[in-house]
């Protein structure tokens, strides 16, 4: 049908587009985008909990009602790792690719749920990293930091040091993060794999929110339908359905696991699907049994007690957390670890964490004073955050906030051991809480004032000592509020004089 | 006294008031007139005006920015953009003056006037904060980036005592006319920050000074490249908490610039303005062993002009 291949066509553009989108929001800092992911579900989702806000419960709520009113298109138009497996189910039609025998497969419902029920009761109550891992906005954000990100800045570097466009400027590649790369690129070519061959597995498997989109998705008021009359049992939407979800002995479609692609609509030559209000729905699929049930609610026991036990989040002096995350336990239960904060720092100082907060923490953002160090005035990664973990700042209130706390090893300074001039933490202390103070032979060392200091890593980056650097910042477990230093104001001391020469 | 002589006296002794602006707007119409005598000073210093009045008086006095820039010649003009902080911060040196020497450059006929800096803060914010990228590019000069690491190229310094390598940014390294164009700053490490400081933004790695005596790598560096003129921004100066600062307080409005083509002479001048013994700072002395120039001042032709 005509309608439903324009319909097909809106879909791919504006998928396309939404992922195009996605990417450059990783790609390019200061992104005019970057606010467009809090539109994806789990962030979306995270957030309405991190903040209880009419505005972030609306954003939430409307994906809601997107769902109720038209349901899966989330998944089909918005979702940028639904795109990329949209993109290997593509190649691997054109390339010919065996798929799985069935064309219709059994609802997995037992699965999903139990999923479900582990990753979201695991996030409730304390540790947001396993339902990260599945996440799919987090797992396409992995794969893009980890790979996407540092081809395209070689990319531009390269173009740059062939003065190949005047208007482009170099950029400074992240820290590489071994972590990173493997569980960002292993994930993104599982699901891609999945998809090449069985479609939109993972989604109806694995995927979080293709669960929750699934059961609302299921009661939506417009649906894909057939026409009984007109269909003539060709199979052609079956074969074009890539959530294999078409009974055609039955004449039904799965709305649970459809996420409204319009394939089959534009596929079927009969007018026999169409996407409408029906008057009566079949039942699909049985509803789960009583035995069933106690297996959902015990994976969601084990989520509520076992796994924030085993994947524990332990604050530590070398996990330093971003400005904003204000409090360890509510940032580790509200990262999904999707990168965007960290693909978004000017600097090099964040970096997805090894192991530094435990388990929980687990490609968490971090901030590494070995590579780089919290620019004073900005506010990249706590404004980007979509999912809460990181609370909004103005510039004032950053500029204050205690994130670690700097502390002074004298035996390790150049300015003591080589009895040199030095001075650089002090130099590049932006709140005056390291000062250079008189000592031997007309040279200064640093005092610290650890009231006025906020942890942004300036002194202990800059400091040259090694292998040891002699100025060391620790991180917090609750972020605090720094003074400000008072000071009087410098008069000119040569005013109405001559040349003081 | 005649009518002339009264203004220009007037406006000299700087009374304050209306009727003193006016009037030594009067006396600056007529100075105009006077013949300006050209060149054979080593050090000029002005005091009194905007930056950028300042410098068209110092240029003057050396003969015009033609004295150093011939036509066709490739000029780098090095400011300090350290920091990603404001102009009434200063941290960095002043957007105004900086726009108006790169205009002087290329009306001298420069084929290409460079700006950079090797920041400390993240270099876009540095470049867009201190206002020097946009006033840099509105006087016709093209602003590059110093934070990148393949841009800068291993040069020996053979003169250096313990700085005996180091990496320069290539533009500094290939160009011909070097300008630098520091502010005057308090410096807790280095003592004072000026045109011989300024300098560790050329290099890449700054952190082997850090190590390896500071004060003397300072001096060993410039004579690597050594700037064929210094102009010091010494309009607002900070004069404590530097070289970054803490906050406004920092900064007094002293409305001093020197210009001279010795780095050592106008660092000693700069000092002075500042308010701290030459003798403090490691880095003339050393550059004086150096021959990088002179921390007597009475042996040099100082030129001094208050507007």
């Amino acid at each position: 049908m005509r309608k439903y291949k324009i319909l097909k066509i809106v879909r791919l553009i504006c998928s396309l587009l939404i992922l195009l989108l996605f990417i450059s929001v990783f790609l390019l800092p200061k992104n005019v985008f970057a606010a467009a992911a809090g539109i994806q579900t789990v962030p979306a989702f995270v957030r309405s909990t991190a903040f209880l806000t009419a505005g972030t419960i609306g954003v939430f709520a409307l994906l809601v009602l997107l769902t109720l009113v038209l349901g899966r298109v989330y998944c089909s138009f918005f979702c940028p790792l639904g795109t990329v497996q949209d993109i290997a189910v593509r190649l691997a039609r054109l390339f010919r690719l065996p798929r799985g025998k069935k064309l219709f497969t059994r609802n997995r419902r037992l699965l999903r749920y139990s999923v479900l029920a582990l990753l979201l009761c695991s996030m409730v109550f304390g540790t947001a990293i396993l339902a990260g891992l599945f996440e799919p906005f987090a797992t396409f954000g992995r794969f893009t930091a980890a790979a996407i990100k540092p081809s395209f800045n070689r990319l531009n570097n390269l173009l740059v040091d062939n003065a190949v466009f005047a208007s482009l400027y170099p950029v400074e590649n992240k820290p590489f993060s071994l972590p990173l790369l493997l569980t960002g690129s292993s994930a993104l070519i599982a699901v891609f794999a999945a998809a090449a061959f069985c479609g939109r597995i993972f989604c109806n498997t694995l995927c979080p929110a293709g669960a929750v989109l699934g059961l609302l998705g299921m009661r939506s008021w417009f649906k894909i339908s057939f026409n009984h009359d007109k269909c003539v049992k060709c199979g052609q939407c079956a074969k074009a359905c890539k959530s294999n979800c078409i009974d055609l002995k039955n004449l039904l479609v799965d709305h649970e696991r459809c996420v409204n692609c319009f394939n089959c609509t534009a596929a079927c030559s009969y007018g026999a699907l169409n996407y409408i209000h029906p008057s009566k729905t079949g039942n699909i699929q049985p509803d789960l049994s009583r035995r069933d049930f106690l297996f959902v609610g015990g994976s969601a026991l084990l989520g509520a007690t076992l796994v924030p036990r085993i994947l524990r989040g332990v604050p530590s002096p070398k996990g330093i957390m971003p400005p904003g995350a204000l409090d360890f336990a509510s940032f580790t239960s509200k990262c999904t670890a999707c990168q965007l904060c960290v693909s978004n720092c000017p600097g090099r100082v964040l970096k997805p964490a090894a192991l530094q907060y435990g388990l929980s923490g687990f490609l968490q953002p971090r901030l590494d004073f070995n590579s780089g160090m919290c620019e004073f005035e900005c506010i990249a990664c706590s404004n980007i955050c979509p999912n809460g973990a990181l609370t909004p700042l103005t510039v004032e209130k950053k500029k204050r906030l205690q994130i670690g706390r700097a502390e002074y090893f004298r035996q390790r300074c150049v300015v003591v051991i080589d009895r040199t001039h030095c001075g650089a933490c002090a130099e590049h202390c932006p709140t005056g809480a390291v000062q250079m103070a008189d000592w031997e032979e007309g040279l200064t060392i640093p005092i610290v004032r650890p009231e006025l200091c906020i942890g942004c890593g300036a002194c202990e980056f800059i400091c040259p000592a090694r292998p040891e650097k002699a100025i060391i910042v620790s991180g917090l477990k609750k972020q605090g509020k720094a003074k400000v230093g008072k000071y009087k104001q410098a008069e000119n001391h040569l005013q109405g004089k001559d040349f003081p020469f | 006294m005649e009518r002339r002589t009264f203004l220009k006296n007037t406006a000299a002794a700087g009374i304050a008031g209306g009727i003193a602006l006016n009037l030594s707007g009067v006396a600056l119409e007529e100075k105009k007139k006077a013949p300006v005598k050209k060149g054979g000073y080593d050090l000029v210093a002005v005091k009194g005006g905007e930056p950028e009045e300042m410098f068209e008086r110092g240029i003057a006095a050396l003969g015009g920015m033609k004295t150093f820039v011939k036509p066709g010649q490739t000029v780098v003009v090095k400011p300090n953009i350290g920091w990603a902080r404001t102009p009434e911060a200063a941290a960095n040196t002043n957007p105004g003056l900086v726009k108006r020497i790169v205009e002087h450059c290329i009306k001298a006929g420069a084929k290409t006037v460079y700006v950079l800096d090797h920041t400390c803060n993240a270099w876009k914010d540095c470049y867009e904060k201190s206002g020097i990228s946009e006033a840099a590019q509105a006087g016709g000069a093209k602003v590059v980036c110093g934070n990148h690491r393949q841009d800068y190229r291993e040069v020996d310094v053979p003169e250096g005592k313990r700085l005996k390598k180091t990496s320069i940014h290539s533009v500094i390294m290939d160009c011909d006319v070097f300008i630098n164009v520091p502010i005057l700053k308090n410096h807790g490490g280095a003592v004072m920050t000026c045109a011989m400081k300024n300098l560790m933004g050329i290099v890449w790695d700054r952190g082997y000074f850090h190590r390896n005596d500071l004060q003397q790598c300072i001096a060993d560096c410039i004579t690597a490249r050594k700037p064929d003129l210094n102009i010091v921004d010494a309009y607002r100066v900070m004069k404590k908490g530097g070289p970054r600062g803490r906050s406004l307080a920092d900064v007094a409005q002293m409305k001093y610039q020197l210009l001279s083509t010795d780095i050592v002479a106008v660092d000693t001048a700069a000092s002075k303005i500042l308010g701290i013994s030459s003798d403090r700072i490691g880095h003339l002395r050393l550059g004086e062993e150096l021959k990088l120039g002179t921390m007597n001042l009475d042996k040099l032709k100082v030129e001094r002009i208050t507007i």
